[in-house]
């Protein structure tokens, strides 16, 4: 599968990463499609979350009905802001949607304190610009003039990040679907193609939504991501992703099960305050989110792998917990300590004990 | 003459089963109905048949090992089993409950008879939720089978339910259940035909039964009990806000009994009602993104009209700009546990509805009436239609038990009973109460009411406080209920409350939060003698559990400071410890916790001088002086002497007082202290050395003044003349005035 276009890109597109199976779903859809959508909301729903029985391999874990909220949302005249801790994977879900929906993921604008209105909508060639006067040839346009020509989904990444005004020139597009360029006369008019939507991601840790104009919420349609809600997919997610990373990595083992049970049944715990037998646990302020997750069960292997013996072992775990997770937080550091001795120390099993016994590492 | 079985197996106070039922019943005609219910309520069945309001209740209180226990089965208009009764009514066919009484072990830890038992059949609704792309157990239910015509779900809810019981052959406590239900099936047939209808996970297990027998004997209760009939209520129905409930949003359900395929318009209609009266009603923007976002949904889950999770979802998503705090409640099965975005949670409210049953007059009345009734006869209680104000004081032991019937009747807010005036807590100086006491017309319905907590006055008050207490959201809270729970001389819980409310306790995040809360409870439990709640195992458990987590907070401290509220909580620590043994805390345990803080370079040195005053409060030879003075050295070195002797000297005052060695070394790091460093210890000391009352001070003055070699002289130890401490406190007003204009004090 990795061939042609993938062939030595780090990370490639998502519509590019599941060409195939976009494909296949496009040909076999035979369900209702909302005007200038590529496939129908259920083939979107099945490639996102997957569809065992079709050989769709499952790209996102939650619930459908979030996901339908979230198509519905695009469907209809208002966009999408997916918002959740860090780590929830908003982003990869935006870009799972902008490929299954129009095909392109890539219209993306990532929001800074630096994000100017000419990143989103249109800048100029002004080589072009002095020569011949503002022009269709001299025009740059942004994601924003490209998704609407084009009736494509734009991704609009940590909106909230961005100044306020520059957020607010999303307000007429959004409403009125229409944006005009004024230099090029009456054909700066861009209408809307059928298609077109945005879809914003907002981070709950950093600035939140609060700071976003009423008049800007009220066009979006808001949906709340949350971490994984269950052990066993968290796993299987965890052991997915770093199996892939491990082998862009070059190395060739996974992590044996029982790291993997180690790593994500810590994360959740220390993540979510309680211990999976009901007992409270100290949570830490340090962001655990499967996607850390995944992180520390990369470095887990690569150690193993070019450190170690080569094969991963629950110890193991501790050193990128403190490194990668933990950070620098002294009274984190004392927490997972605590951790340790509360919680690890009651589990028997081998893997636990082994854990517990490494905790001289910290 | 015999017949043949007919098993309707289905979801409890599901409206698509109900219509089932209905739809078998006419078409069978069957001469015996069997319904899955409480046999011991067989020789009052008629008592259905009256003319209540729905929804009600039949309500089990019975004794087993451990106290009172209770077990309900709710009606509602929409239950298969309340419609199956009313058909065999009408038609004056056979009619039957035919499953065990609750008292039964099978029951052991049932409250809601009709619940669902989704956790006993998790794997099979996971794989049914993926291949139907749904949440869980209710939007599957309901994406299957609700809205469907009788005739359409006939057989597949028969797959269905043979699907989710798998190759179970059920539990023990399964096998005598079905065992009597075949029994009854048995007897019946030899009348006719029979429907049975029961929980679908028993109907796989009632195939195959041949006519025979004599009608079951019902098991009687070893200990006692009974079953009456109770109003109920949609709230207690709903499993987002009941424990062990049935389907959830009962109002959604009621109206889709009645209106079928219009219940969305309906229930919109209630919703933007209830929207509408709030500060920011949706405006009509609002309106068409909920309309066309609820169509989308239902159009794309392939559903013919939208149903109760497509409503749900297109109200949260065209409604709420704002990230939410957890999953919508929807999306998962089980009680709320987190706060909800008040819209959510307003959303929710009106899909519960708030229907409240009433039994009909004729109903035989619970016997929680004659109990209060009886009861406030024997005390001269009895409510007067002119009001009275009835006196009482907790220091008369003649007066405590009409104190605490009067406790009892407040806390289940029977009206007519007021209390005017009377102690916050059972440990104050006054306890002395008044009560106004009136007849009220309402008193009776009350009281009826009031039966679905239990059948006595007390054990009705122990399931009432004990439901307050799992619903408490604060620590504040969950005391005041245990001072209310000795007002009206509770001895226990009910069920496992004390470990939720304990577990619940080990969450308290700070020590100076659990201090408070730890010196009320400890009152009661040391002091509370005219409550009569000295020892009382009632609050053991949890002054033992806020003993443990104080400790284990007090571990986890560390920085320079240490906050009044905590050393006022260490204070209270050491009191409790002194009575480890009698709580059950390994008292040796808590004493290497405390010492292990001693010398620990991270902590607060207020908090290492409270840890060896702890230590010398519990044993006043456990720890030498010259440890003492050894930590007081290291806290001078660290420029916090005076924090230090503040935290040892608020725990533990005479054994530093023993000889001059403590103080002496003191007063020789003082005296070699430069002016401005002192002025800057000035306050702490000053903290320090209050603790100490004027005859210790003396003391302190003698033992100093036989060091310099001096005679004590009254300035200095403690006895100021009056001139000097008007000036101080005149100066002291000052500098307070200074310091509020300044901005530095409040």
């Amino acid at each position: 599968m990795k061939k042609g276009k993938q062939a030595g890109l780090q990370r490639a597109p998502a519509e590019l990463m599941y060409r195939d199976e976009l494909v296949r779903l496009e040909k076999e859809d035979t369900g209702p499609k909302p005007p200038g959508w590529r496939l129908s909301p259920r083939a979107v729903r099945a490639f996102v979350l997957g569809d065992a029985s079709r050989e769709i391999r499952q790209k996102f874990v939650g619930h459908a009905a979030a996901i339908d909220r979230a198509m519905v949302s695009l469907a209809t005249s208002r966009g999408l802001l997916l918002v959740g801790e860090p780590g929830t994977a908003k982003s990869w879900l935006s870009e799972l949607l902008a490929a299954a929906i129009s095909g392109v993921s890539t219209l993306t604008i990532q929001g800074s304190a630096a994000t100017s209105e000419d990143q989103i909508k249109y800048s100029w060639n002004y080589a072009l610009l002095l020569a011949e006067g503002p022009g269709e040839r001299a025009l740059v346009p942004g994601p924003v003039v490209t998704g609407m020509r084009d009736g494509k989904i734009v991704r609009f990444e940590e909106i909230t990040r961005c100044p306020a005004e520059v957020q607010d020139g999303l307000l007429s597009i959004l409403s009125d679907r229409v944006l005009t360029i004024p230099e090029l006369g009456e054909a700066g008019v861009v209408f809307a193609r059928e298609g077109f939507n945005v879809i914003a991601t907002a981070n709950t840790r950093d600035r939140g939504v609060n700071e976003m104009s009423a008049a800007l919420k009220r066009r979006f349609n808001f949906e709340t991501l949350f971490p994984i809600g269950d052990l066993a997919s968290e796993i299987a997610l965890v052991r997915r992703e770093s199996s892939r990373l491990l082998e862009a990595s070059g190395v060739k083992t996974v992590l044996p099960e029982p790291v993997l049970e180690v790593l994500v049944t810590t994360f959740r715990e220390l993540r979510t305050g309680t211990s999976t037998d009901g007992q409270p646990v100290e949570r830490l302020s340090t962001v655990l989110s499967t996607a850390e997750a995944v992180s520390v069960a990369h470095a887990v292997g690569v150690r193993a792998a070019f450190l170690g013996d080569g094969e991963a072992n629950p110890g193991d775990v501790i050193d990128c917990l403190a490194g990668a997770a933990v950070k620098d937080n002294a009274e984190d550091l004392e927490k997972l300590r605590r951790y340790l001795e509360t919680v690890a120390s009651k589990r028997k099993a081998p893997h636990w004990a082994a854990l517990h016994a490494a905790r001289s590492r910290l | 003459m015999t017949g043949r079985l007919f098993v309707v197996g289905v979801r409890h106070h599901s409206p698509a089963c109900a219509r089932l039922v209905k739809h078998v019943l006419e078409r069978v005609d069957p001469a015996v109905v069997l319904i899955e219910g409480s046999s011991d309520f067989n020789d009052r069945l008629d008592q259905l048949a009256l003319d209540h309001t729905l929804p009600v209740a039949i309500f089990t209180h019975y004794i087993s090992d451990e106290g009172p226990v209770s077990c309900f089965a709710p009606f509602c208009s929409f239950s298969p089993e309340w419609v199956a009764l009313r058909w065999a009514f009408e038609r004056k066919k056979l009619c039957r409950f035919a499953d065990l009484p609750a008292w039964c072990k099978s029951f052991a830890g049932v409250e809601n008879r009709y619940r669902d038992e989704d956790d006993r059949y998790e794997r099979a609704i996971e794989a049914l939720c993926l291949r139907t792309g749904t949440s869980d157990m209710d939007s599957l239910w309901d994406h299957l089978f609700e809205g469907q015509p009788p005739e359409n779900i006939e057989e597949a809810l028969e797959a269905y339910f043979v699907e989710i019981r798998g190759d179970a052959s059920g539990n023990e406590r399964d096998a005598p259940r079905e065992a009597f239900m075949r029994a009854y099936a048995s007897w019946a047939l030899q009348f006719g035909d029979v429907v049975f209808i029961c929980g679908g996970y028993h109907a796989p297990a009632l195939k195959d039964i041949s006519p025979g027998g004599t009608e079951p004997e019902v098991p009687v209760a070893p200990f006692g009990g009974q079953s009456h009939l109770v109003p109920w209520t949609y709230a207690r129905m709903d499993s987002f806000a009941g424990y062990q409930a049935g389907m959830p949003s009962p109002m959604w359900w009621e109206l889709e009994w009645t209106l079928g395929g219009h219940v969305a318009d309906a229930m919109i209609d209630r919703t933007l009602a209830s929207l509408r009266r709030r500060e920011h009603p949706p405006t009509v923007a609002d309106h068409i993104a909920m309309r066309t976002t609820i169509g989308a949904l239902s159009a794309l889950r392939g559903h013919v009209t939208p149903q109760r999770v497509d409503v749900l979802d297109g109200l949260l998503s065209a409604l709420i700009r704002e990230p939410l705090g957890a999953p919508p409640p929807w999306s998962r099965r089980g009680l709320i546990s987190e706060e909800l975005h008040p819209t959510v949670a307003l959303i929710l409210r009106t899909f519960t509805g708030d229907r409240t049953g009433r039994l009909s007059a004729d109903t035989p009345k619970p016997p929680l009436l004659r109990d209060v009734h009886d009861i406030l006869a024997r005390l001269e209680l009895v409510p007067k239609t002119i009001p009275q104000t009835l006196a009482f004081d907790w220091r008369m032991a003649g007066d405590r038990e009409r104190l605490r019937i009067l406790h009892r009747l407040r806390i289940l807010q029977i009206p007519g009973f007021t209390r005017l005036q009377g102690p916050a807590w059972g440990t104050e100086e006054h306890m002395a109460e008044a009560f106004r006491v009136v007849w009220r017309p309402d008193l009776d319905p009350a009281i009826i009411e009031a039966s679905r907590w239990g059948s006595t006055l007390e054990g009705a008050v122990t399931y009432c406080l004990s439901r307050k207490m799992l619903e408490a959201e604060s620590l504040a809270e969950r005391v005041e209920t245990f001072g209310d729970a000795a007002f009206a001389g509770l001895t226990k819980l009910a069920g496992d409350v004390s470990d939720i409310v304990a577990n619940a306790i080990a969450t308290t995040p700070s020590l100076g939060a659990l201090g408070p809360a730890m010196q009320k409870l400890f009152g009661l439990w040391n002091h509370g003698e005219w409550l009569e709640v000295v020892g009382a195992p009632l609050l053991t458990p949890i002054l033992r559990t806020s003993a443990e987590r104080a400790l284990t907070l007090f571990a986890l401290i560390r920085g320079v400071e240490l906050l009044p509220a905590d050393l006022q909580a260490m204070r209270v620590l050491a009191e409790v410890l002194r009575h480890a043994t009698n709580l059950g805390l390994d008292a040796s345990d808590a004493q290497s916790a405390l010492s292990r803080r001693i010398s620990d370079v991270e902590a607060p040195a207020m908090l290492r001088g409270a840890a060896l005053g702890a230590l010398w409060y519990l044993d006043a030879d456990g720890i030498s002086v010259d440890t003492a003075i050894d930590c007081a050295m290291r806290a001078s070195s660290e420029g916090r002497t005076g924090d230090f002797l503040a935290g040892l000297f608020a725990l533990a005052r005479s054994p530093a007082l023993r000889d001059d060695k403590l103080i002496g070394a003191v007063d020789s790091v003082l005296s070699s202290l430069g002016d401005e460093v002192f002025l800057i210890q000035l306050p702490a000391l000053r903290l320090a050395f209050s603790w100490f009352p004027p005859a210790e001070r003396a003391r302190i003055g003698a033992l100093l003044a036989e060091r310099w070699g001096k005679r004590p002289d009254s300035s200095w130890i403690g006895e100021v003349p009056v001139d000097v401490l008007q000036v101080g406190l005149a100066l002291d007003e000052r500098i307070h005035l200074w310091g509020i204009e300044l901005g530095v004090l409040e």
